[in-house]
């Protein structure tokens, strides 16, 4: 080892703290990268082996109305298959296959999904052949005859009943008991423990009592071109960044359309697309909340690099002077970086795989509230998350060091006149911040799509960091002059805060990062619950709801028991409903359409993303000619959060279309004691009724665990912040052991110089946190009115909670005092012979 | 007969423990009478800054006693005292003059002196510190900051601040020892006026034989 470096690495180890806590911090950084891509490629996995054991080589589905397909339907569908004639333009369908969906009860009172296939002609066959053949417990080899011959035989997935054995009888509450003929394959290692029996479809029809209908027929279609090479690499890398892509459109023939109206054609890619909304914003969340958290890590990581460079600058300069060349200086200030990087990102990694293995509980109670049963058993084994993490440390140290190594490189070779503050330049800071915010608005105002949005967002968080320094010192410049009455000790930390700016001000600007996004977050995860909410009301506003094939056959005896629920003064009203697929400007919605009895009447509305796709967010008169009679007044919008489905209702006066034969939704008003009893005496055998209170309040339960992994990661974002601060403000307490001494030596008091420490730490992180406030309140305007809006065609109504503003400033202030308490201590006990010390030890 | 301001006895200090222990001073007794000047000289290591910090109550002696006797004040054991009564007899009743001034470089020269005023909690500190500031002669730099100073000018800011609060003794540590000869000379003009002015007494440590010999008494340690 050089004596440059032998020197260079004395200076290190005599403040291993500082070190120690700024490895820490990048790994923290790194941690929270690499754990939210294990998990969310774990939760990737999970969802596509659920689907693959639910949908196997189907690529679409044609859906009766409300999910049911009768017979008739589906006999003429066969028919127009076996000719050619099934889609639009004769497009190839290479598989067909009928299928009934239901769920039983298992005695554990879990649910049970219940699929009935026709074995000759499933999607799915080389899957179950290879289960039905696989040695589950005590099973034999297993054949297809087996599997139609045998009453109630069932193939079951692992997760159910795994005591059972081939041959074992299934006992169903309320239902005869399956026999269990053998098990489904896990389609790998970590396959989802998904509650699933697959039966011969007339096994189906008997359990569910279905004989006259099927729930939909599956297609299998040539595969659509792949995804570019660019693409799946981002998705890898970026796991949850990129939103799915929507499945290219085809449309049953125009004579099938025309014979049964009800009929819906939809992809799989469609019907995951609809259910992965939510997941998807989760992911999304997780994603970005992943590397802020890597840049809050980097941020820090530059700020003790450029502190540690320009306090050396004057003997880089020496050292330049006795003829050491700049590219040698610029190597040894690029090697700390690395050396740093190196050992943050080893550290981060292992921190990674642990605080992974941490969230994949919650993550999983995620995924089960969005997707029933979808869970996720283990993380993947893949080395991607781990080298990203390790490239984005190193690359993000070496990209943070090389504009330092430069400053080293050029030091001048003379002493400037007076020791230069260690401070970054305030103009170029708010220059810099000033083109930051020029790009965000620019990226706001035109179409960038979601992640544009995105990159907004991040423009915003860093144009606020660089404007920290500045603003602060501008803050507490101020204060100083308001502080003139006050005693010296009161305003001495007032005049230390503004000169140890430069060493914290980066510190202090990852701070707000980490503060500003919590708010942001939390007014955007409190502004979404509220909205939520209000969609739940809106649209589950009835206490009681009736649903059930059949409805209709019992409209009568239904309508009596309102009626006279009406004149006892326990219901004001219902509204019957029922939906119809149809497709309106070429795009494919559901119409519900609505009789209102004693309310008021309803109105033609779209549903959000169906309004901003036609643009029609305005309302006005709506033409749709064949099912409007002229032109109807359109009102406003409701929000729709169920999905990406495209919806719109009417009262079924206005519909002029093709009467729906989809089954019968009723939605009553009143108090449900009075109104269940009441309503299941006339109601049919397949029917159901709902009290809506519990189903508003699991919706609500699901939101909030959607949302509980982003409060943790948010919370890691804010230590990583916190490591920073501890790490600046214990630099900051060692800069001023000496003044402090001769204070002590002078007379004051142990508890005035931890006094002073605390009032500077938390006057720098209340400014700090005071500033965190408005840009946190603008990224929570971006991500609700632009990463959302764009992402999923949702807007939400902004609410501000006062808590979430005054929980960041107490947060900002106690993370200030609780990292300046170490010294602060330190300088209360230590004793006066130690004060002297560090007088002559700095003399 | 007065009574001395200051009075060590028998005073015994060693630095460091074991087999590196090292006897600096052993039975050393002195008495120093209000007002009165004392120079403490000899070689480096001689134990002269060790005694000074002694008085001071910055270190303590293994035997033996230091006792001040502040004007219209009780008289304090100050070796015998507890850490915190020793730092408040520090603030009220003395007063000290670093090498290297050691001022706050975020405070202006009034308000380094202001601070020591305030510290020891004497009202209108500010007015104190003006009045103390016109005395060592730095009135028109008193909203100067030290890094705007000269050394001279510093280490006259931190005289100031020794007097502020009318100390009983003044605590000097090579007081001159970092500046040059006609500096050096000008500071020790002021230390000495300004010492006598509020009658305090002084005890300086220094190498300066010129500066000593300024002292009312000379002690010279380690034999030189």
């Amino acid at each position: 080892m050089s004596l440059l470096w032998r020197a260079r690495w004395r200076a290190l180890l005599r403040e291993p703290g500082q070190g120690a806590l700024l490895i820490l911090s990048l790994a923290l950084g790194v941690a929270v990268v690499v754990a939210v891509d294990l998990v969310n490629a774990a939760s990737r996995t999970a969802m596509a082996s659920a689907s693959a054991q639910l949908q196997g080589a189907s690529t679409h589905r044609i859906e009766g109305p409300g999910g049911s397909l009768s017979l008739d339907a589906y006999g003429a569908l066969r028919r127009a298959w076996r000719a050619g004639t099934l889609l639009e333009g004769d497009a190839p369908v290479t598989g067909f296959a009928p299928l009934l969906e239901g769920r039983l009860t298992l005695p554990n009172g879990s649910p049970l999904r219940l699929l009935g296939i026709d074995p000759f002609s499933s999607l799915r066959q080389e899957g179950f052949e290879a289960g039905a053949g696989a040695p589950a417990a005590g099973a034999q080899t297993l054949s297809w005859a087996q599997f139609l011959t045998t009453p109630g035989a069932a193939l079951l997935s692992p997760a159910v009943a795994p005591e059972l054995a081939s041959g074992d009888p299934l006992p169903l509450p309320g239902a005869p008991a399956l026999t269990v003929l053998g098990r489904l394959p896990g389609t790998d290692a970590d396959a989802a423990p998904l509650a699933l029996a697959v039966v011969d479809l007339a096994t189906a029809q008997e359990w569910l009592g279905a004989t006259d209908r099927l729930s939909r027929v599956e297609l299998a279609l040539p595969e659509a071109p792949p995804r570019s090479a660019l693409r799946r690499g981002l998705e890898r890398l970026f796991p949850g960044l990129l939103l799915p892509e929507p499945a290219p459109e085809v449309r049953l023939a125009p004579a099938l359309r025309a014979a049964y109206p009800g009929l819906a054609l939809r992809s799989q890619r469609e019907t995951e697309l609809a259910l992965g909304s939510l997941a998807s914003a989760f992911q999304l969340n997780l994603a970005a909340m992943g590397l802020l958290a890597l840049v809050v890590g980097l941020y820090l990581l530059y700020g003790a690099l450029a502190y540690s460079v320009r306090r050396r600058l004057e003997s880089f300069g020496r050292f330049r002077a006795l003829g050491v060349a700049p590219a040698v200086l610029r190597r040894q200030v690029l090697l700390e970086a690395l050396t740093f990087a190196g050992l943050g990102a080893l550290l981060g990694l292992m921190l990674g795989r642990l605080l992974a293995g941490g969230l994949l509980g919650l993550v999983s109670a995620t995924l089960e509230g969005l997707y029933d049963q979808v869970a996720i058993a283990a993380l993947p084994l893949d080395w991607v998350p781990y080298g990203k993490g390790l490239v984005l440390a190193l690359g993000g140290g070496l990209a943070v060091a090389w504009p330092l190594a430069r400053e080293a490189g050029r030091a001048p070779l003379l002493p400037r006149a007076g020791r230069p503050p260690a401070q970054t330049g305030g103009r170029a800071g708010l220059a810099f911040a000033l083109g930051l915010s020029l790009l965000a608005l620019a990226l706001l105002t035109m179409p960038s799509g979601y992640l544009g949005a995105l990159l907004a967002l991040a423009a915003i968080l860093l144009a606020g960091a660089q404007a920290v320094g500045p603003v602060t010192a501008l803050v507490l410049r101020g204060l100083n002059r308001l502080a003139a009455p006050l005693p010296l000790r009161l305003r001495l930390p007032l005049r230390e805060a503004s000169r140890g700016l430069g060493r914290a001000q980066l510190a202090l600007a990852a701070l707000v990062v980490a503060l500003a996004t919590a708010v942001g977050m939390t007014i955007m995860v409190s502004s979404f619950r509220l909205t939520v909410a209000d969609w739940l009301e809106d649209r589950l506003d009835a206490p009681v709801l009736a649903r059930g094939q059949a409805l209709e056959t019992a409209r009568g005896p239904l309508a009596a028991a309102l009626e006279a629920a009406r004149r006892d003064g326990r219901v004001s009203g219902w509204v019957w409903r029922q939906s119809v697929d149809d497709w309106l400007e070429g795009l494919p919605v559901r119409v519900t359409l609505l009789e209102a009895v004693g309310r008021e009447a309803p109105a033609l509305r779209l549903s959000e993303p169906l309004a901003r796709q036609l643009g029609r967010t305005e309302g006005g008169a709506m033409v749709w000619p064949g099912r409007l009679s002229g032109a109807e007044p359109l009102a406003p919008y409701y929000r729709s959060y169920g999905g990406g489905r495209l919806e719109l209702e009417m009262p079924r006066a206005l519909w002029q279309g093709p009467a729906p034969v989809g089954p019968w939704g009723l939605a009553a008003y009143g108090a449900p004691e009075a109104l269940l009893p009441r309503l299941q005496a006339a109601l049919p055998p397949d029917g159901e009724l709902l009290a809506q209170g519990p189903v508003k309040a699991r919706a609500l339960a699901i939101f909030d665990r959607t949302f509980r992994v982003t409060a943790v990661l948010q919370t890691i974002a804010g230590v990583v912040a916190g490591v920073g601060l501890l790490s600046a403000f214990a630099a900051l307490a060692l800069d001023r052991r000496q003044q402090l001494s001769a204070l002590r030596i002078l007379g004051a008091p142990g508890p005035f110089a931890a006094r002073q420490l605390l009032l500077e730490a938390g006057l720098l992180a209340a400014v700090a946190g005071l500033l965190a406030l408005p840009l946190g309140a603008l990224a929570a305007w971006v991500l609700c009115d632009a990463v959302n809006l764009r992402a999923f065609q949702w807007t939400l109504t902004l609410h501000w909670p006062p808590a979430a503003f005054l929980e960041a400033l107490l947060l900002a202030i106690g993370a200030g005092l609780f990292a300046a308490l170490g010294p602060a201590l330190r300088a209360w006990r230590a004793p006066t012979a130690e004060a002297l010390e560090v007088l002559r030890g700095q003399a | 007969m007065t009574a001395p301001r200051l009075k060590v006895s028998d005073l015994t200090l060693t630095v460091g423990t074991g087999a590196g222990a090292l006897t600096l001073l052993s039975g050393l007794s002195l008495a120093l009478a209000p007002g009165a000047s004392l120079a403490l000289t000899g070689r480096s290591g001689s134990g002269k800054s060790s005694l000074l910090h002694c008085l001071g109550g910055l270190l303590t002696p293994e035997e033996g006693t230091v006792t001040w006797q502040p004007e219209g004040a009780p008289s304090v054991i100050l070796s015998a005292a507890e850490e915190g009564a020793r730092a408040a007899f520090r603030r009220q009743h003395l007063g000290f003059v670093f090498q290297f001034f050691h001022l706050v470089p975020t405070l202006t020269a009034l308000e380094n002196v202001a601070l020591m005023a305030e510290l020891a909690g004497l009202g209108a500190p500010q007015a104190r510190a003006e009045a103390m500031l016109e005395a060592v002669g730095l009135a028109d730099r008193r909203h100067a900051f030290p890094e705007t100073l000269s050394g001279g000018e510093q280490q006259r800011v931190a005289v100031a601040r020794a007097l502020v609060h009318g100390p009983a003794a003044v605590l000097a540590d090579e007081p001159t020892g970092n500046l040059d000869a006609q500096t050096a000379e000008t500071v020790a003009e002021v230390l000495f006026t300004q010492t006598r002015a509020v009658g305090a007494s002084l005890v300086l440590v220094t190498h300066d034989a010129g500066l000593a010999a300024q002292a009312d008494h000379t002690l010279a340690l380690g034999g030189a």
